[in-house]
This record gives structure tokens, sequence and C-alpha cells, in this order.
């Protein structure tokens, strides 16, 4: 099974790096092939909507750069891990750089989904997905936004399952490992 | 409202001015120079490529009376580079003690509901009170793309829209808000929305072989990815 993570913290000492070494060990200790991207450090275009990944070179995206492994690797995975700063209810620029540069993996078909239209996507089986956004206090409508548009994202890439966690506060290993425990798409 | 106030136009798609929100903003912006008020549009994807040129944005978006952003919907979301700009917002502005702002945001999304714009809507509720600007109301638009191309007036589908950025725009030189009725009205789809679903789900292969080359038409359903 493969797992990929995509980190996007916008900083080295983010609460969320430490959050990624306990998901990555747990998912090794259980025998996962797990692909790490911290995005801060890598040289990634924001897409400039052309949709050339449908119209053009379909799947692929126009512009060569590490949006493309990644792309690539998330095709092929079984899980899609992403780690984020909440900012305003949603992720942060780091993310949804690379998020954004996922469509080339759906088709622009139009299917609908509980009578609302989304789009076919390219393969047949897509990953499941786990966020986990990190805000420093508690904000009931930070957290309501942010589990609301991890949903809308899984039925838009037909993720066939997927959660979404938001912590808060300092970070222990006790803490990571039993908030872990009760996340069945990594169970 | 006065010859002083100063309304500033955040243009946030990723495609620059060949955009459906480059479209609504130049509606809107002649709205306001009809009237005699200067408003000025920044296209964000110019701006953000150095943190000088982000900054001068910025700097200027938080010196404005009015803040309108006008921006697609990104997987189910705000663009990147637009994020981009109300995170560097918010960190110049979090600790300071602010002037009265007001804030509008205006989605268009591909799909035909409108609806799907509802969590960008809430986003940018949430960055006007944590960042201290008053929430002056919002539109979403569903079909945004058939709107591509020509000035909005010339759409006779955007009718209702452009009635509800008249009422917007007259609402926000008084120095009001949005009235509910006019965020209703431009929110309304373009077209029933049954007739347009169904034409989606079933001549979707025409609608975008249509913008294709020949020999690119056969590899849609490429997959150069599988495993
Ligand atoms: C990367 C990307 C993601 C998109 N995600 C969505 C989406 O989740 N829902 C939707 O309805 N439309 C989505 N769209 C479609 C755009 O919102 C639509 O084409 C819009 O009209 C573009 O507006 P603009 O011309 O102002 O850039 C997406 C487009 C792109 C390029």
């Amino acid at each position: 099974m493969k797992a990929v993570v995509l980190n996007g913290s916008n900083r080295d000492e983010n609460p969320l790096n430490i959050w990624e070494n306990i998901i990555v060990e747990k998912l090794e200790n259980r025998g996962w092939e797990v692909e790490t991207v911290e995005l801060r450090n890598i040289k990634l275009s924001t897409c400039i909507g052309c949709f050339g990944c449908w119209i053009k070179t379909p799947g692929q995206c126009i512009l060569k750069d590490n949006g493309v492994k990644i792309c690539k690797a998330v095709a092929r995975s079984d899980l899609l891990v992403l780690l984020t700063p909440v900012t305003f209810g949603g992720y942060s620029f780091e993310l949804k750089k690379m998020v954004d540069r996922l469509i080339p993996n759906l088709l622009p078909l139009f299917t609908k989904i509980n009578g609302e239209i989304h789009h076919k996507t390219r393969y047949e089986k897509n990953p499941k997905l786990l966020v986990i956004g990190y805000h420093p206090q508690y904000d009931e409508e930070s957290e309501r936004i942010f589990k609301e548009l991890v949903h809308r994202n899984a039925i838009n890439m037909d993720s066939p399952a997927n959660h979404a966690e938001v912590v808060t506060g300092d970070i222990n290993d006790v803490k990571g490992v039993a908030m872990l425990r009760k996340i069945k798409v990594i169970s | 409202m006065s010859e002083y106030t100063k309304v500033f136009l955040l243009m946030g798609s990723p495609k620059g001015e060949k955009s459906v929100s480059n479209n609504i903003v130049s509606y809107i912006l002649e709205k306001f120079h009809e009237n005699g008020v200067k408003a000025e549009k920044i296209v964000i994807v110019k701006q953000v490529r150095t943190d000088d040129a982000l900054n001068k944005l910025v700097s200027k978006a938080i010196d404005s009376d009015i803040l309108i952003l006008v921006s697609p919907l990104y997987v189910d979301s705000i663009p990147s580079i637009t994020i981009k700009v109300l995170e560097e917002f918010y960190k110049l502005t979090k600790n300071s003690l602010r002037k009265k702002q007001k804030f509008m945001a205006i989605f268009n999304c591909g799909f035909p509901e409108p609806h799907h714009n509802d969590l960008a809507m809430d986003m940018c509720k949430k960055f006007a009170s944590d960042s201290g600007l008053e929430w002056a109301g919002g539109v979403t638009i569903g079909m945004g793309p058939s709107l591509d191309g020509r000035s909005l007036e010339k759409f006779r589908m955007a009718r209702n829209l452009c009635n509800g950025l008249d009422i917007a725009v007259e609402a926000l030189m008084k120095g009001e808000s949005v009235p509910r009725e006019a965020m209703l009205i431009a929110s309304k789809p373009l077209m029933p929305l049954s007739i347009v679903k169904f034409v989606m789900c079933n001549f979707g292969r025409f609608l975008w072989g249509n913008q294709m080359d020949k020999s690119v038409k056969k590899k849609m359903y490429d997959r150069p990815y599988e495993s």
C-alpha cells in the first residue's frame, strides 16, 4: 500500500512537522510505503487555470516542475495525507498550490453525485483522503469550514473514504498516537 | 460617499485578464466610475511573483475603504495565489488598530450550481472577521465559463447578475452593506439547472471536444500515470 504525505506547513518549526513524523512512523510500522513532500522546500508553480491537462496533454500538467511528479505519485497511491495550518477555515497557500495542481487526475467530463454536478475521475481507483489541520487554539467556525471542505474535496476526488481532524496546542507522541488510533482511513 | 473613498478590486483569477472574474471586475469598475468614484483594479497573478510586488499589493488593499475580491472557485475553495494575498493581509493587520473597512466577495465556478461557492464565501467571511474587516456581502455564480469572452452586459443570461451588482454598488457607495435581496438576485442560476445538468452530463464530450485538436480528442481518457 502506498501513501503520499504533502506537508503544507509554512515554516520549519510548525507542530505539523511533528504530526507528520508520527503519521509516517505509524504507516511505516504497518508496512506502508510512504512518500513525503515538504511543499515549502520545493519548486512548485501555481496553477494557471489553462485546462491544458484536459484539452492539450490529457492527464498531464503543461507546467513541467515537481507538480507533475507529485500528481503521478498521488494517482498511484492508496492514501493521500494533507497537512496544513488552517487559514480562514481552509488550506494554506503552500498546500493549496499543490491541491490546485491535482486536477489532471480528473476528467473534464461531468457526472451527478447526490444530484450535484462533479467531474468524473480519470483513474478507476482514487486514494483515500486524510487531512490534518493545525490551528493554534480551538475555533469552532474554522473547524466547521475545514471539515466541510475536506468532505467536499473527497467528493470531487471520488475518494473512497476521508477523515479530517483539526489539532490545536502542543503535541507529544502520546497525544498523537491516541488521536491516530481513532482514524479509520489509516487503521 | 466622499470623493476620497478608495475602492479596491482584487481580481483573483490565475488566468489573468482573460477571465470571467476580470469581466465581472470590469463591469463593477465601470459602475463606480460612472458615479465618479475612483476604483482601482489589481490583477493578483501579476503581483504575487516577488515579495516586493506582493507587499505593494497588500499595502494598497489595507489602505482601501472598500475591498472587493472577485475570484474563481478552485477545488471547492479559493485559488492558491489569492489565499496568499489573504494570508499576507491578515499577517500585516492582525495586531493593529484598523480603520473601518468593508469587504465583499464574488466567486464564480464551473459547475452550474452557485452553491459550490458557499464554502469559499464562508472562508472570506472568516478572513474578514479575523482581519477586522466588516463583511459587506457576497455573490456566488455557477456556470461561470459561459460568461467568458465578452463584456458582462452583452450576455442576456447575466441580466440578474448585472441587476444585483448594480444594487450592490449603489449600496456600497452609500456606505451601506450589500442588501440581501441584491445578493440573491445576483446569485440566481444563469439558466434552469435541470436543463444545464442534463446537457453537461450527456453532451460533456462534445462541450470539451470542441476545445481540443482532433489528435488530442482520442486521448481524452488517457491514464498516463496508471501503475
Ligand atoms: C484548478 C481548478 C480547479 C477548479 N475547481 C472547481 C471546483 O471545485 N468547482 C467548480 O465548480 N469549478 C471549478 N473550477 C472551474 C472554474 O471555477 C471556472 O472555470 C471559472 O469559471 C474560472 O473563472 P475565471 O475565468 O475567472 O478564472 C476549477 C478550475 C481550475 C483551473
